[in-house]
């Protein structure tokens, strides 16, 4: 096993894909939360009590959506390049690798979720100095509550990420599916479902770290729902790892 | 050894693999052979665990699973263009490396082996089929394994390639290795490998040495030219032996060249000249395989035919 997460880490930092997606993240936040939450603030949101804790909400929700991507690729290279082969053969149970990947973007996704977490308000306050704003007001910043919401929607992201990609084995279809369901699939099956909505992967993950999205909704349970699909999703991604050919 | 024990595999209702046995020796190169469509990639992953499907494949009486380090057992390549494009050629072998558990100072040797040393920190997205295929024999023999799988490895290699291919395979199997390689390239195939089998339509056609495969039973043609065809005429008549009469000798069916000689002598003719006619292993491979053939192009004339006809 240890082995095969050696392995997935080298994969992991070898591949230009993974620098890409954390730059493009680090530039969104920097963008959204160093420059138009912070530079460009409003009078408002100097006395926002709750500014900083919402700019770690906020990048976590929008650029941990796209740092998934680095899930996704974990596995979707595999097929897209046929380097299973290589993979399979390297280990002798083949639920090795899988779960390597799994442990691998886990740690990678709470290690970069716990970063973004700070990364964000650090931005905001840096862009508040540039911007000439004057002092913030006492903020309400709950570094327990805060660290394990963010983290936990990261981590969520990423493996509902690799879970996609695990079952549907396309790069390109996994992208697609990962962006259309929250941003399309749900919201229309929010329509039928209405206060329901919250039992929605992605809405109950989304609602960790935001339980005021949905009403009704409180983290803890959402946590519960958003962990029930990935432990499922793992076990049928798993299923069909060992019971499908190769590629 | 590796033994191959009743191997099968369906696709929805067509068998790709029907129940298929064989074994690759230690310390020979065994050529693979087989039609388009035969099954020689499919009977390889089944082999390898990588398609799930019938039967049973042990190295050295193991299954591989039961190695805890597989890499160090079997190499593969399966695939020439099997690697990300832009992970450099090193980083590549570097994360088979370390799935193996094999030190990343086996890395720079496979790669001044296969000669891509120059190219190592390159990516292998840019990389020439036959690049791609020497990356592929660097990553099979990372792990220093007794079994070569190899398919297809000298598609895209140039001349010289090829005959370090062919000249490293034997010195690899002469260290007590197995090596299995599929190859449409027949010539090669006759110099390269010790054992063939042949398979078509996924199922065993023949199992044996090279030499064997292109003599039949032992017993190939001989040209033989003498002083005095008549005599010689009359005594393989007698005998029953089956010739024809070619460029002022004669082609004679069934005997050896030691057989002919000594028949000659007894029947007290001089020979000028004696030369065994082998079948070349393409001659072998097309006679045998003309059956199950699974695609098959028609010629100019048949295909004028066809298209007058619609």
């Amino acid at each position: 096993m240890i082995s095969s997460i050696k392995a997935e880490l080298r994969k992991l930092f070898t591949v230009r894909s993974t620098y890409v997606i954390i730059i493009g993240c680090l530039l969104i936040i920097m963008l959204f939360a160093g420059y138009i939450e912070g530079v460009r603030a409003s009078a408002a949101s100097l006395t926002n009590r709750d500014l900083l804790s919402g700019e770690s909400k906020s990048a976590v929700l929008f650029a941990g959506l796209i740092l998934a991507f680095i899930g996704l690729m974990q596995m979707g290279h595999e097929y897209r390049y046929n380097t299973v082969m290589y993979t399979l053969t390297s280990s002798n149970k083949h639920l090795k690798p899988y779960f390597a990947k799994v442990a691998v973007i886990a740690v990678f996704s709470i290690v970069a979720g716990l970063f973004m977490t700070f990364f964000s308000p650090l931005c905001t306050i840096v862009g508040l100095k540039i911007g000439g704003h004057g002092p913030l007001i006492a903020q309400n910043f709950n570094y327990f509550t805060i660290i394990w919401r963010c983290v936990f929607c990261v981590w969520g992201y990423a493996m509902y990420a690799f879970i996609l990609v695990a079952i549907i084995r396309s790069q390109i279809g996994a992208i697609v599916t990962y962006l259309l369901i929250p941003l399309m699939g749900e919201n229309i099956l929010g329509l039928l479902l209405k206060g329901n909505m919250k039992y929605l992967p992605f809405a109950s993950l989304q609602t960790v770290p935001s339980p005021g999205m949905l009403p009704g909704s409180s983290p803890n349970q959402s946590a519960l729902i958003s962990s029930t699909y990935i432990v499922v999703g793992l076990a049928v991604g798993a299923y069909l790892f060992l019971r499908r050919d190769a590629n | 050894m590796i033994s191959v024990k009743n191997l099968s595999k369906k696709y929805k209702k067509k068998l790709a693999v029907d129940n298929l046995s064989f074994n690759v020796t230690s310390g020979k190169v065994t050529g693979f052979l087989g039609p388009n469509g035969a099954g020689k990639s499919t009977t390889m992953r089944l082999m390898l665990g990588l398609d799930n499907g019938g039967g049973t494949t042990v190295f050295d009486n193991k299954p591989l699973h039961e190695y805890p380090e597989p890499s160090k057992i079997v190499g593969i390549l399966l695939e020439a263009k099997a690697f990300h494009p832009t992970r450099t050629a090193r980083n590549h072998l570097r994360v088979l490396a370390a799935a193996g558990g094999i030190s990343d100072k086996r890395v720079d040797e496979v790669l001044d082996i296969v000669g891509l040393k120059d190219v190592a920190r390159s990516k292998p997205g840019k990389f020439s089929l036959g690049m791609s295929q020497r990356l592929g024999i660097a990553a099979a023999i990372l792990g220093e394994p007794k079994y070569l799988i190899l398919d297809e490895p000298a598609n895209g290699l140039d001349p010289e390639g090829i005959a370090w291919l062919r000249q490293f395979l034997k010195d690899y199997a002469d260290k007590g290795n197995a090596v299995l390689v599929s190859s449409h390239l027949l010539s090669e195939m006759a110099l390269m490998a010790d054992n063939i089998v042949v398979i078509g339509k996924g199922k065993l056609i023949s199992s044996t040495t090279v030499g064997k495969l292109i003599s039949g039973d032992g017993k190939s043609n001989v040209f033989i030219r003498v002083d005095g065809n008549s005599k010689l005429e009359r005594r393989l008549k007698s005998g029953k032996i089956d010739f024809e009469k070619i460029n002022g000798g004669l082609m004679v069916s069934g005997v050896t060249t030691d057989e002919l000689g000594l028949l000659a002598y007894d029947a007290n003719v001089p020979v000028l000249e004696l030369q065994l006619h082998a079948a070349s292993l393409e001659d072998v491979f097309l006679e045998m395989t003309a059956g199950v053939q699974e695609y098959t192009a028609i010629g100019p004339e048949e295909a004028k035919k066809s298209k007058d006809k619609s």
